[in-house]
């Protein structure tokens, strides 16, 4: 009978989302491998200069990664303690008709998209750089993380706050009993209970920081100079590739470094999700 | 002979639930199966018709044969609860109409014709008491019903598809006296056709309603008899306490 | 103690104004795009197309419109019955474990796919190998990559939410679960899922990486053919920003594209609620 057919037909299908996530992996490799027998993957990594077009050719992208990580880390040191501020004020301090407000403001700013943040961004805070610190250009990797501030702020808030309501009530009940505050239990009870669900969001929102195209794209300068501070501009990753794509040739090592820059990028954030998900097993498999 | 019970064990992780269960049970008469809370009297029945193993962690060996063909030996898993219907003991309505829930399984074993489906609709709502109530209203939502008016819908949905056995879990523990009292006159009236057996913690119900009482202990059989003998002379000291209230 | 009752306050203070910042974002981002915006839109900005020198300095907005709406359409299009295969796998079906768990594992990667990667892959894969070139259905397959995890997540937990005591009733009767899901489960979780849907879509209409490379072009003469590139509302935005065409028409631009986003966006909260009841 079909119907009973309907399940392995299911079953087939999701396996194909495996198989198309595993193809995407095996087509970086693919389409980025004449680079990696040009250059050795470490001096593609660390290497400082790109320059894909002179003679002989330059790939390394040590310039971008490094933007890509002032950018991602400077918005998680902004975005963890003002996420975690938010996720107990809703999990524990807001009233309710509070709480009502802020969960759909949350999903409202997930719901604004990446180039509405980078525009604004561009014309407020660049703008607002330029006039107060007289600079000629304010683009820089710490606007750039601001905005990304903002950006991840709905996934830290929204997951540290499941992480925290998961603490089963009687530790609240027994500290406040002792006759503790409530910040004081907050923070001392609370917040070491749920620290690996707090890690998990902190993990969730680097791997969303370091891959976000259109605000560094239109915020952190696009200048290839090896940043050495927070306010220096800079050109991460996903703003190289989508700059140059358009204007690489087809089966050239330019195009190819950029499958390979786009492979390290991949790599990175798979990484960043699968920890997330054994970290996740761990935790259940913890729990009774 | 209906339904056998060989040898069934069941565990559940790495504590063993039912152990080595034997019984039997005849065609047109009403059982009882009665015991303390936990003892796998829920586990029992819904290891009957292939519906425990819809949960997760269970390990069930022995046999359980239907007129003597094995349902666990059996491919199709829709047939054999079809042909053992089970309810359960919180009343479900399921979000149709009440028509609609009684016609839910005859539908899906085929059944296309009006007429016919009309008739299954009327006959099994007459069987379970609920006729005269719903008639005027068969298209409302089955929602809008009672709590006893639900679990007598409950059992009409399996009647519908012309079960060979019936189980019930507990069916009125969440009913008031009335609504059992429907119940109970319901089950002994369907006792003439079909083999019943219903689990009930509920002494006085087994009593009222059984032609024959097992008693479980700690997933073992402790007793079986005549509902009359077991209640008036048990022969073990285990069913003298629970009978009479001492323990458990 | 006199020390305690300060820090206390002083964190209190902390969390209730973390609380309102997040509120303050929100209305003056609105606010802000409003106020700079409102001016720009009126009947010629939305159903003209782009004119003046550089292109987009006047005129209007239509083509974008048309275009996004042409995106997101074929990226659910293309999305939506995998998704709700694999979703309705992972609700109903899955009885192992371990095919459960990678399954999952791989939405939730797939969910934290860079949307450039996702944008690299369906260059190299649609645009060159198979010769679609830069395509609105290009663009379109790129999108419905990219919001496949969405709908599955939504509409797994959609049916995740549906009361248990349906499905065991159901088969205790003897049907399968398919008959079950399409009599029960799913007219239950519909609300749920057409949430998920429409988050996807408004996901679909604000992402830029992936059509940027793969399917916008800065002006077409039509919105529609699947084989030529489209014009779409955010690469419209960038373009006008990046370009400098024109700082207004950009503002105007961001606000219909974030209007029509939170549109979506309540419509599905609202959709979603109703679910959980």
């Amino acid at each position: 009978m079909m119907q009973e057919r309907m399940g392995t037909i299911c079953l087939l299908v999701a396996g194909c989302s495996t198989l198309l996530l595993i193809s995407v992996l095996l087509f970086m490799v693919l389409e980025s491998w004449p680079v990696w027998s040009a250059v050795s993957p470490l001096a593609f990594i660390l290497g400082t200069d790109w320059n894909p077009l002179a003679e002989p050719l330059q790939l390394g992208i040590g310039t971008m990664i490094l933007s890509t990580l002032w950018t991602a880390l400077g918005a998680l040191l902004l975005a963890v303690p003002l996420g975690l501020c938010c996720a107990i004020f809703l999990a524990e301090f807001a009233p309710q008709w509070m709480a009502n407000i802020l969960r759909p403001v949350l999903n409202l700013l997930t719901g604004i998209p990446s180039v509405v943040y980078g525009f604004l961004g561009a014309t407020v805070l660049v703008k607002f750089f330029e006039i107060n610190f007289a600079m000629a250009s304010g683009e820089s990797l710490f606007c750039a993380s601001l905005v990304l501030t903002i950006m991840v702020l709905p996934y830290i808030i929204s997951t540290s706050e499941s992480a925290l309501r998961a603490i089963p009530p009687e530790y609240r009940q027994v500290s406040l009993a002792l006759g503790v505050s409530k910040p004081y239990l907050t923070l001392r009870v609370l917040l070491p209970l749920a620290k690996r669900g707090l890690l998990g969001a902190i993990i969730l929102s680097f791997g969303r920081a370091a891959g976000e195209t259109m605000a560094v794209l239109m915020l952190a300068g696009n200048t290839m100079v090896l940043p050495t501070s927070w306010f220096s501009k800079g050109e991460p990753l996903p703003a190289l590739i989508a700059l140059e794509l358009g204007t690489s040739e087809v089966g050239s090592l330019h195009y190819q470094g950029l499958f390979a820059a786009g492979l390290v990028l991949l790599l990175f954030v798979l990484g960043m999700n699968l920890l997330l998900a054994l970290f996740r097993r761990d935790r259940r498999s913890g729990v009774s | 002979m209906s339904l056998q019970i060989e040898n069934l064990q069941v565990r559940f992780g790495s504590s063993q639930i039912l152990k080595d269960i034997q019984l039997s049970f005849n065609e047109r008469k009403l059982y009882a199966i009665i015991g303390p809370s936990g003892c796998g009297k829920t586990t029992l029945l819904k290891s009957l018709n292939r519906t425990l193993e819809l949960e997760r962690g269970y390990l069930i060996s022995g046999k359980v044969k239907l007129y003597g063909e094995d349902i666990y030996e059996h491919r199709d898993t829709s047939l054999i609860r079809q042909r053992i219907g089970l309810v359960f003991q919180t009343p479900v309505a399921l979000p149709l109409s009440i028509k609609e829930n009684v016609l839910f399984g005859v539908r899906y074993f085929g059944e296309r014709n009006k007429t016919k489906l009309n008739e299954i609709c009327e006959k099994c709502l007459q069987q379970a008491g609920l006729w005269e109530e719903v008639k005027d209203k068969l298209n409302n939502p089955a929602k809008e019903l009672s709590g006893g008016q639900i679990q007598r819908l409950s059992i009409a949905r399996v009647l519908a598809v012309s079960p060979e056995v019936l189980l019930l879990d507990e069916p009125c523990s969440n009913l008031d006296p009335a609504a059992t009292q429907m119940i109970e006159e319901l089950l002994k009236g369907l006792a003439k056709q079909l083999t019943i057996i219903l689990v009930t913690h509920n002494l006085f119900q087994a009593k009222r309603v059984a032609d024959v009482t097992t008693f479980l202990l700690n997933g073992q059989v402790v007793e079986v008899g005549e509902t009359e003998t077991l209640f008036l002379n048990p022969q073990k000291q285990e069913t003298k306490d629970f009978i009479s209230g001492l323990t458990y | 103690m006199l020390l305690r009752r300060l820090l206390d306050t002083l964190w209190l203070i902390a969390f209730w104004s973390a609380g309102l910042l997040l509120l303050l974002v929100l209305i003056s981002i609105l606010g802000y795009l409003v106020y700079r915006g409102h001016s720009v839109i009126n009947l010629e900005f939305l159903l003209a197309s782009p004119k003046g020198l550089p292109l987009g300095a006047e005129g209007g907005i239509l083509p974008a419109i048309k275009g996004t709406l042409c995106l997101v359409l074929l990226a659910v299009a293309a999305a939506i019955l995998p998704a709700l295969a694999t979703a309705v796998y992972l609700a109903e079906y899955a009885r192992q474990e371990g095919i459960r768990q990678v399954i999952n594992t791989t939405v939730q990667c797939m969910a934290g796919l860079p949307s450039i990667v996702t944008g690299l892959f369906c260059y190299a894969l649609f645009v060159v190998r198979l010769g679609f070139g830069i395509s609105l259905l290009a663009g379109g397959l790129a999108l419905g990559m990219m919001v496949f995890p969405v709908i599955v997540v939504t509409a797994r937990d959609a049916l995740l939410a549906v009361n248990n005591h349906y499905r065991m009733v159901g088969l205790s009767l003897g049907v399968s679960r398919w008959y079950l899901l399409i009599r029960i489960l799913l007219p239950q979780a519909a609300a749920g899922i057409l949430g998920g849907i429409l988050l996807a879509m408004g996901y679909a209409a604000g992402a830029t990486a992936p059509i940027m490379v793969t399917a916008a072009a800065i002006a077409t003469p039509s919105a529609g053919n699947l084989w030529e590139p489209v014009m779409a509302l955010p690469y419209h935005l960038y373009i006008l920003f990046s370009q400098q065409v024109s700082l207004d028409k950009a503002y105007g631009t961001a606000l219909v594209l974030v209007s029509l986003l939170l549109i979506l966006n309540i419509i599905a909260m609202w959709l979603r609620h109703r679910n959980g009841r």
